[in-house]
Order: C-alpha cells, then structure tokens, then sequence
C-alpha cells in the first residue's frame, strides 16, 4: 500500500505529461466570446478575474511553478537570463571536436559527459572552461555546472535550467566519493529524462581521477526526484544502461602438438587500428591486424584501473596479449569516448595493448582473414547487446521496409535465427544465418537481408537469437524495434 | 477594451484545452468543448465566477462528456497521438505512455485525477463542484493512482532503462 505523498508524486508527474499536450488552440481573437463581441463587466472585474486565477495558479503548485525552461526542447537555445550571481563561469564555449591536450601523454579531463540516446552511455566532449580549478571539489563543480545548457551552451546535454535556481551548491570528496550538493530538486522531466541527468552528472563529475563513486543531494538532502531517490553513491557502472557484467577473458590458441618437432613458426609483425561511431553509433573497434609472420596467440581481459596511477589512464582498461611484434609501439591518446588512449609494448616477442576506457562495458573479440585481424569490439547499444549476440545494424528505431542486419554472434554450431514480430507478436517473417564462427568464446561475423511484406507497417520487432540445443529455447535474444514505413 | 476576458481566456485556454485533451482524448472534441465552456461563463458574467479557472474546467468537462456520440472517434486518434515534444527523447515515450494509461481510467476518475493534479483542486471543491460525496474522493484518487502507478511501471519495466 502506498502512501498519499506517493500518489502526489505520480500526480505531479501526471500533471506536468498533460502540460505537453498541444495546446496551440483557437487565439482569443478568433475565439467564440470574441466573435461574438459581447462587452459586459468593469475595469474592477478584470482585476477582480485576474486575481481570481492568481490565487488558483497558487494553489496548484506544482504545475505552474514547476515548468521552468528545463521542459524546454534540448537544444533550445535559452534566453540570455545568465545571473550575475551564479556561481559559474558564463563563458565556457563547446567544442566539437577533441582539440589538443595540454599534455601529450595524458588523457583530457577537462570534458563534460552528455546524455546520448537510450541504451548507450554519454559521450563526451572538451570543455576549455572546466577542471582547471586547483581542488577535486572544486574542478568537479565547474565539470557539472556546465552541464546545464544556459549555462555553457553545450551541446547534446540533457539539461537546460534557470542558472539562479538550479545549481551546484558545494562537491565535497571524501576518499573515491564525490558528493555533490544542489540548490533545487532536478528540473521535471520525467522518469526517462531523470535518468539522462543522472548519467551525464555520474559520468562528468568521475571524470576527475580517483573519484568513481557520486552522490546527489538537494540541500543536503537526498535528491528525490519523485521517479529517482538518490540514497546511494553510484558509479558509471550503475548508470550505463550495460547491467552486471562478468568478467571475461577470451584467449585463442594456435599451436598445436607436433611430433616430432614443429617448425619454428614466423614472428608476427603486428599493426594497429581503431574507430569509434564508425562501425556503428557507441561501438569502439580496435583491430590488431598481423602484417607479416604467423600469430600464435592473444589473450583479452578487462579491469578497472586507478586513474591516479597513469596521467593517460581511465576507469577502466582492456589488456590484449598478442605473441608478436609491434611496429609502432607506444602511446596514443585517442579521448572519444568511450575510448581513451591506447598504450602499446612489446617485450620478448609478445606485445601488450592497453585501451583505457570511460567504463566496464559489453565487449566482444572476432577474428577476420585475409589479412589476419583480432578484432576487439566494445559497446553498442545495451538492448542491442546479449552475451552471444550483437546487432551492430539496423539500430533501435530504424525506419525502412528492407534491412540490412549485421552484427557479431557466437551461437551453437554458429547457427544464428531471427525473426520478426509485430506488437502482438505476430511472427510476420523468419530465417536464420551462419555466422563466421560459432561454439566459441570468439565471436563470428554473420549479414543477412530481411524484406517485409507490403503488407506490413508501423512497429515491429527484429529479433536475433538461437535454439538451445539442450530444449531448443530462445537463448541470447536480442530485441530491435523498428518502423517499417 | 475587453474587461478581463482577454487575460483570462490567455491565462485560462491553453490549461482547460489540455486538461480536456487528457479527459476526452479529441482535439477537436476538447476545442469545440472549451470555446463552449467560455461561451457559458461570458454568459454568466465574471462577476458570479468565484474561481473561474475551477469552473471552467468543471463547465468544460461537462459540454466535452456530452458529446458522447464522438467517443469512439477519439479513442481511435487517441492512439495516433503524439504530445508536442520532439520524439528524438524518450521522455516523451514516458509521458506518452501516462497519459495513455489515464485514458484506461473510468470516466470519473479521469476527470477527478486531471482536476486535483493539473487543476490542483481540494477534495471538498471536487465533491461540490462534480457532485460526488466528499468521503469518496481521497479514496477514488487513491483508486485512479494506483492503477496509474501499474501501468507505468508496467511501462518501465518493458523499457528496462535501468537496471
């Protein structure tokens, strides 16, 4: 059983849904009463009428006051109200593109972290005006304020507040937590947009190093949203979307027994390469690609890191083994998220890479031929994402009546199935493909064609799993909505 | 020089057409309702109007129930409607997703819920004002919230937004 505050919670949130309803109606100059150009009443009744409502616009509260310009459009640009109180530089500009760190051998902190689209974590972006403080608290302070877009006129952030009412009151560090304290509740928003402030703040402020855990209070109390009750500090684990992982390593083998001496097998030559965005939206693909020689073995695993340890560090790191040589060993700071740098050694023939990553995310390993190519895949969208599947394409929300679905799978035999279903789960087509590789812990590549009916259109659901062999269950299911159009 | 209606209908329009846009559903049916329901008030002169935002959505409510014939209309472009957000953000999803599940609601409670939360009336001026015995209404709001509240997490849960 609920109590009465709940159910004000809900109607509040009620309240501020039908606030968005269109309500571009007929003007008061086109209106019945107008037109029908009716006079009556004094000068007293227009007072007495407007005072009337005032008193009406008090008692509601929660609707009419709080409508500040958050509900807004993101992206709107704000009308110059930048108080000459606020606790914060007013004239930071965004930059979209990474611009040259200060220190070639570091990462750049002074970023901010926005919100990107659901089931993918914040991505970020150089900020000149922020981390340049002299303390933790006080580089997160000006990290998180500039998130609020009239503010900083950043871009893509999911936040656009009254600079006087909404801002960060204090950050006080206290060992790898920050707590950040604000003047006013979040700016309504609903539960979904609760959520998109949430990421980005968790995100931004943990970019200062040796920080990975926040809490948000509202003047000193906890932050309560009414869909949000911030109790405990969070990491960007908690608030990326990815869920608990585990921690995998995937390892591959080429040498085999010979009797009775195999042949000394050719040193591989090892080059890199990486792309972010490019393969698909959140996915960082870094490839180990063999020039020359044979490579006998990698090995890939993930663990979080100490930021403070090593200026080109992040939060998290993967480490791929591979027996070898590299050409260009050394450092690269790279700083698009969720890719940072990339630290490269090679000793007695076996090379070491190092990605430091924003976070522990789903990662995959495939192999491609021709030339021999590891390939280290990290992130996507979560919903996209099983332990045995990836949808790389079509995304969430695509539109079309034919699409193109690719992805990485490692099922049973490599046996991958798909289907599509309407919103009543109406099977409208099915098929199934073979991925490159299958009963592996690497990964295969698989493509395939889906065309639908004329028939069909509005919302469906692309489907990418496979039969257990044990009962013939759907394992690994993947759930793609799509608008056939 | 129009004694008030002129503010009153600027302040006063935009909250009545969305609280019966909520209620009814129609756009067509929540104008026609709205301009009649000020039509009635101009009728009656501001002079007897003690709240006139209350009795306006209580008037409104009343001229939008009666078109009774334009139901199944309006729940068919119920289903097409979309809130004026843009789409790219999925808070619109949320808030799509709670009005859809208030228009799940019974009649009254639809009505009962829109005038205390949008139009932030007290219990007693929504028993006197929709003609329901005081005593019911806490529990016939706590009735309608509930079912909200399912719904809604119904909805989340399908999203899985969070973990």
């Amino acid at each position: 059983m609920t109590n009465e505050r709940d159910d004000e919670i809900l109607g509040r949130a009620l309240s501020r849904a039908i606030e968005t309803l269109d309500a571009e109606g007929t003007s008061y100059d086109s209106s019945r009463i107008a037109v029908q150009a009716v006079r009556r009443g004094t000068p007293f009744w227009r007072v007495a009428a407007l005072a009337a409502t005032i008193v009406l616009a008090g008692a509601l509260g929660s609707t009419l006051l709080e409508r500040p310009a958050a509900d807004q459009p993101v992206g709107t640009q704000p009308s110059p109200t930048v108080a000459t109180n606020t606790p914060v530089p007013t004239t930071a500009t965004a930059s979209p593109a990474p611009t040259v760190t200060p220190q070639p051998n570091a990462i750049d902190h002074q970023r901010v972290f926005t919100w990107r689209d659901f089931g993918l974590a914040p991505t970020s972006q150089h900020l000149d005006s922020v981390g340049r403080e002299t303390t933790a608290g006080e580089r997160i302070k000006s990290r998180v304020n500039a998130l609020n877009n009239a503010v900083s006129g950043v871009s893509g952030t999911f936040l656009l507040a009254d600079p006087k009412q909404f801002f960060v009151r204090s950050v006080q560090v206290q060992g790898d937590t920050a707590t950040i304290d604000y003047s006013a509740r979040f700016p309504p928003s609903g539960s979904s947009g609760d959520i998109a402030l949430l990421q980005q703040i968790v995100y931004t402020a943990t970019e200062e190093p040796g920080v990975s855990r926040i809490l948000v209070t509202e003047n000193g109390k906890p932050m309560n949203t009414g869909h949000i009750l911030w109790e405990k500090a969070l990491t960007r684990e908690d608030v990326s979307g990815y869920g608990a992982l585990k921690n995998e390593v995937i390892a591959e083998d080429q040498s085999r027994p010979c009797v009775p001496s195999c042949p000394s097998p050719v040193p591989a030559v090892l080059s890199t390469n990486y792309s972010v965005d490019t393969l698909a939206a959140g996915v960082a693909r870094f490839i180990v690609q063999v020039d020359s020689g044979d490579w006998e073995s990698f090995t890939v695993s993930g663990r979080s890191t100490d930021d403070t340890k090593a200026a080109w560090s992040s939060k998290y790191a993967l480490q791929i083994k591979v027996k070898g040589t590299e050409i260009k060993p050394g450092l690269e700071i790279v700083d698009r998220s969720p890719l940072r740098a990339i630290q490269s050694v090679t000793a007695a023939g076996s090379t070491t890479y190092e990605l430091a990553l924003d976070d522990q995310r789903p990662w995959r390993v495939a192999l491609l031929p021709n030339p021999d190519r590891i390939v280290v895949d990290i992130g996507g969208f979560a919903t996209s994402l099983s332990d045995t599947v990836a949808v790389y394409a079509p995304k969430p929300g695509d539109s079309g009546r034919q699409f193109t679905v690719s992805g990485l799978s490692r099922t049973y035999e490599a046996t991958t199935q798909w289907r599509v279903v309407d919103s009543a789960r109406r099977e409208l087509t099915k098929g199934f493909t073979t991925a490159s590789r299958g009963t592996s812990a690497v990964w295969g590549t698989y493509q395939f064609s889906v065309q639908l009916p004329a028939t069909v259109s509005g919302n469906v659901t692309l489907e990418v799993y496979w039969g257990s062999p044990r009962d013939g269950a759907d394992t690994g299911l993947v759930q793609v909505p799509l608008t056939v159009r | 020089m129009t004694d008030g209606w002129r503010e009153l209908y600027d302040l006063e329009y935009p909250r009545l057409l969305r609280a019966l846009l909520a209620i009814g559903g129609d756009p067509d049916a929540a104008e026609d309702a709205a301009q009649e329901a000020f039509v009635k008030a101009h009728k009656q002169g501001l002079a007897t109007l003690d709240r006139p935002g209350a009795w306006l959505l209580v008037v409104g409510t009343r001229e939008l129930l009666r078109q009774r014939r334009r139901r199944r209309v309006a729940d068919e472009r119920w289903a097409e409607r979309r809130t004026s957000e843009p789409s790219a953000f999925d808070a619109v999803a949320d808030r799509a997703d709670m009005l859809a599940a208030l228009r799940q609601l019974p009649e009254r409670q639809r009505t009962i819920v829109v005038a205390r939360y949008y139009y932030g009336l007290s219990y007693d001026e929504i028993a006197s004002h929709f003609d329901i015995k005081s005593g019911t209404v806490g529990a016939t709001l706590h009735q309608a919230i509930e079912k909200l509240r399912q719904i809604q997490i119904a909805g989340h849960l399908a999203r899985g937004a969070m973990r």
